[in-house]
């Protein structure tokens, strides 16, 4: 998985590339919480290129959001592929994230 | 005419052309189609069953390369010739590369081209034969792997390629079928296993054109699934993990488990015959979810 990432004083977008699992998971981690580290806590990770996402993926994406949280910030999703509207749908996990259309609609959503 | 040897369908943004081909064609016995540009080829190629393909590779709208990847993406064994200009090398390779069958250049060699043309329509007769044996063939598969999660993307490719082969539907596997393979060798590894790499995870699997069928098996002391959470329900939304076993029975057509728990039959049909719900059922001694 590529993993791309730009920052403003507010907020971070991390572009992610390619399929969430296992190893890829890991290496997001380590991506995310480097940020939270550095105080960037309002974080939106944009899915438009991820094609895929096992259980181990949600699982991390789960323990992110819920660090980025403790840390007072935030962790949002944008531009869900089809494939994966319907495995956020059908987990329930929609209600868990803050889900927006696009990068731009998800960006606007920590200055309101 | 004699027997014909094929149909072929032209494309070319220039009438000429498509007459000049078209007349070398049909004096090898050859039915010919020919239309002027890549949005009337695709609309041909979906009404009507051709045996190759020759485009131009400079055309307005839609080029001709453009053109031979949506192709593929229907027919993947129509072979495709390209036509570029002279000394065009670039163009030539960049359409092998894409998948064409070959390539010729103008201004054609009339030899050259009907070589290039037979040969092209051998080998979809070839293609033709061996998917009459298709619909009674099986493929089987088996791996005992070591439990390591690392493992899983090469043991799901191989079972993708054979499922491929076969003509399983390919948008069924991208997503659902890889991913109920990945949950429940993810729970044979790390649940049954505990990632112990010197317990094997054993795989066996059945794909014929119809059904595609994973038994996995671990060396754990299996688990009773009717007692995992559901992950749905609002109190354990929030929980990091436990959506694997949810995830195989949303994905897969039928999925059944052995008394012990430590092994795992998936079932997929290449047309679906009904969804997957989440119920579970007592069925002849073992669980299955359907």
């Amino acid at each position: 998985m590529e993993i791309t990432t730009k920052s403003n004083l507010e907020v971070s977008v991390v572009h992610l590339k390619g399929e969430l699992d296992n190893e890829s998971s890991e290496y997001l981690r380590k991506n995310i919480e480097k940020l939270i580290e550095s105080e960037k806590v309002n974080i939106v990770l944009d899915f438009k290129e991820l094609s895929y996402s096992n259980s181990a993926g949600l699982r991390e994406l789960i323990a992110l959001y819920k660090l980025a949280n403790a840390s007072g910030g935030n962790l949002k999703l944008c531009a869900l592929q089809p494939q994966l509207e319907d495995l956020f749908s059908f987990t329930n996990l929609r209600k868990v994230f803050d889900i927006y259309q696009n990068e731009d609609e998800a960006v606007a959503s920590f200055t309101v | 005419m004699d027997q014909v040897l094929g149909h072929i369908l032209v494309v070319d943004d220039d009438e000429l052309i498509c007459c000049l081909l078209k007349d070398i064609l049909n004096r090898q016995n050859c039915a010919v189609t020919t239309v002027l540009n890549g949005a009337s080829a695709l609309e041909t190629l979906r009404a009507n069953a051709f045996d190759l393909v020759i485009t131009d590779v400079n055309m307005p709208g839609m080029n001709g390369i453009v053109l031979m990847e949506e192709i593929k993406r229907i027919s993947p064994d129509l072979p495709v010739i390209v036509i570029t200009g002279g000394g065009n090398e670039e163009i030539a390779v960049k359409a092998l590369k894409s998948g064409a069958f070959n390539f010729c250049r103008k201004p054609f060699e009339i030899e050259e081209l009907t070589r290039i043309v037979k040969k092209g329509l051998e080998v979809k007769k070839f293609s033709d034969k061996q998917k009459e044996v298709l619909p009674f063939l099986t493929v089987e598969m088996s791996f005992d792997m070591p439990s390591d999660v690392m493992l899983i993307r090469s043991v799901i490719h191989h079972i993708y390629q054979g499922a491929r082969q076969l003509g399983f539907p390919e948008d069924e596997f991208s997503m659902r079928v890889k991913l109920a393979i990945d949950e429940a060798l993810n729970n044979a590894i790390k649940h049954g296993n505990h990632s112990n790499i010197d317990k094997k995870v054993k795989i066996r699997t059945q794909i014929s054109p119809q059904k595609l069928m994973v038994t996995i098996r671990d060396e754990g002391p299996g688990f009773d699934v009717s007692q995992v959470p559901d992950p749905k329900d609002p109190s354990n939304l929030h929980r990091e993990g436990g959506r694997g076993v949810l995830l195989i029975s949303y994905y897969m057509d039928e999925v059944y488990y052995n008394d012990k728990g430590n092994e795992v039959m998936l079932v997929k049909y290449a047309k679906a015959k009904n969804a997957g719900d989440g119920t579970r059922q007592m069925d002849s001694g073992v669980w299955s979810t359907r």
